[in-house]
């Protein structure tokens, strides 16, 4: 018996001087902002270094990160909050010093069904005002699943908008009468650019900017404006896609996933016309946000891509030369949450939600910032 | 004795016609997406199709989570949605003494149905048998819970009349 005790002693010290070692030799630390947001869905960062924080349920906030105070935003749209729906992205306008715009996507129930909607309003002390809708998109389902929302301004001041697949109607993704999983391009003002990409299909809709797509939940450019796209897969084949104008990604025709009771969707992986990602994951990690890192704070990261991950909750660093993925490392496991998005702040650390599905108001914000300083 | 063989007789018209029904609802499910596929342009092979329905038949294996989270795979939610509904029209059966083939095929065609409500409620509105998400595919599967009703009190009647044949020589 006491030989057992000495040797569970021996190995709980081994234990904790590994661990302790462990964190030492990280180049990062992971600090909590904030505990207690409703199913965070995205972080955007305002010029005064407060964060907008967007809730699925369908409040807006702000926080304060020198006071760490949250402030809940007034005349926020009314969303429907059900399953995937709610208030999800929200992204501020390339000149919001000069004209306060943000952008908020989120899901609205219609008479034809429910669907995604774009809004854009003049934020003004803690207040939504002169609320304009930009885009309704044509996707109307009665499922609740798989809106896309996720919203990028070019350096042309263009949108971007994703819009999914809405689980049921993943065929129409082929089709482009609709806005069923596809992304989008409109002004800032919500009419359509004239250099938007021209179709054969007579009906095509003049907003398609790329189809093919399921649940395109992350959006993002890098230094040079080259798009990043990533979707969720159904059982496996998650991607990541690089985005050009008028082409088909080809969900569901080709796909590296199979359907969630162990059914083929399509038996092709590839075929000519189509697109194929530039990394796929399989078993699927549920990928939720992205972001290039340009800062040199962490100057061993800088050109690399974030993704944060949903299932089993991680985040990972890629390295991308020339258009191809050349390493993947698995980050921030430690923080053992699902992770709903990642952004880059503009002093270069790393901001972090984890959204506490399944437990009321237990959403968190979490600082990734040099272990030295 | 002949409770045993009666019993055994009843087993196997049930495991019989489940499987069959369970090959029939992966088989049309493959089915849908391969003709989608074909729509598009697609070159199926008589290979490509073979393998897809292979695949399907092992696909439905593989772990689903339906109503209260229970983790169930397609041919274990058939075979239980079909023993339930089977049962039940036998117990009813007892006391309204209805046509057995009319109404066996109905238990099928409502078990088939429930397979497709239960799993769209867990999923809000999200149908996980794709070829059910329409009309058409949704009738061909009722259909097919139908016939395999039908099938079930086929087999039934056949093992019956065997064992009846067997005691009374």
């Amino acid at each position: 018996m006491k030989k057992i005790t000495k040797y569970l002693l021996i190995f709980i010290i081994l234990f904790l001087l590994g661990s302790s070692a462990n964190a030492k030799d990280r180049i990062y630390k992971l600090e909590t902002l904030y505990e207690g947001l409703d199913m965070p869905w995205d972080i955007d960062f305002l010029p005064n270094g407060d964060f907008l924080v967007s809730e699925l349920t369908g409040k807006l906030k702000i926080y304060n990160p020198s006071l760490k105070t949250l402030t809940t935003v007034s005349n926020v749209p009314l969303v429907l909050s059900r399953s995937q729906g709610g208030l999800s992205d929200v992204e501020l306008h390339p000149d919001f010093e000069l004209n306060n715009l943000i952008y908020l996507s989120y899901s609205i129930k219609t008479k034809e069904g429910n669907t995604l909607r774009v809004s854009r309003a003049k934020l003004q002390e803690n207040t939504l005002v002169d609320i304009e809708t930009i885009h309704t998109a044509k996707a109307f389902r009665k499922t609740s699943a798989h809106y896309g929302a996720r919203l990028l301004f070019l350096k042309d001041n263009t949108l971007l908008i994703s819009s999914g697949d809405g689980f049921n109607h993943r065929e129409k993704s082929q089709e482009l009468d609709n806005h069923f999983g596809k992304i989008l391009r409109i002004n800032d003002d919500g009419t359509i650019p004239s250099d938007n990409p021209i179709f054969r299909d007579d009906k095509a809709l003049k907003d398609i900017f790329t189809y093919g797509h399921r649940n395109q939940q992350g959006l993002t450019k890098d230094i040079n404006g080259v798009i990043y796209s990533h979707e969720h897969g159904p059982k496996g084949g998650d991607e990541l896609n690089i985005i050009n104008p008028g082409l088909n990604y080809g969900w569901p025709a080709i796909t590296y996933g199979i359907d969630y009771n162990g059914t083929i969707i399509s038996p092709f992986k590839k075929k000519e016309g189509m697109e194929q990602p530039i990394k796929y994951w399989t078993p699927s990690i549920a990928l939720s946000d992205m972001t290039f890192y340009y800062s040199d704070l962490f100057s061993e990261w800088y050109g690399n891509l974030f993704i944060s991950a949903l299932s089993p909750g991680d985040v990972r660093r890629l390295v991308i030369k020339d258009n191809i993925v050349v390493s993947e490392e698995i980050m921030f496991k430690e923080i053992n949450s699902r992770i709903r998005s990642i952004k880059s702040s503009k002093n270069g650390n790393l901001i972090i939600l984890t959204d506490g599905r399944g437990k009321k108001n237990s959403g968190k914000i979490i600082k990734v910032s040099p272990n030295n300083l | 004795m002949y409770l045993i063989k009666l019993f055994f007789s009843l087993l196997l018209a049930f495991i019989f016609s489940a499987i069959l029904t369970s090959v029939f609802i992966l088989f049309q499910n493959t089915i849908w997406n391969i003709f989608w596929l074909k729509t598009q342009g697609f070159d199926i092979s008589f290979f490509v199709l073979v393998d897809s329905l292979f695949h399907d038949l092992r696909g439905g294996l593989s772990t689903i989570l339906i109503q209260w989270g229970i983790p169930i795979n397609m041919y274990s939610l058939i075979f239980i949605t079909l023993f339930l509904g089977y049962s039940l029209t036998a117990i009813i059966r007892f006391i309204i003494p209805i046509n057995a083939m009319f109404s066996f095929g109905f238990a099928g065609l409502v078990s088939v149905y429930g397979i497709i409500f239960y799993t769209r409620m867990t999923f809000d509105e999200i149908v996980l048998i794709s070829s059910a998400r329409e009309l058409m595919g949704l009738f061909i599967f009722c259909l097919i819970g139908f016939f395999g009703g039908i099938f079930f009190n086929q087999l039934k009647e056949f093992f019956l009349k065997v064992l009846k044949y067997e005691k009374n020589n």
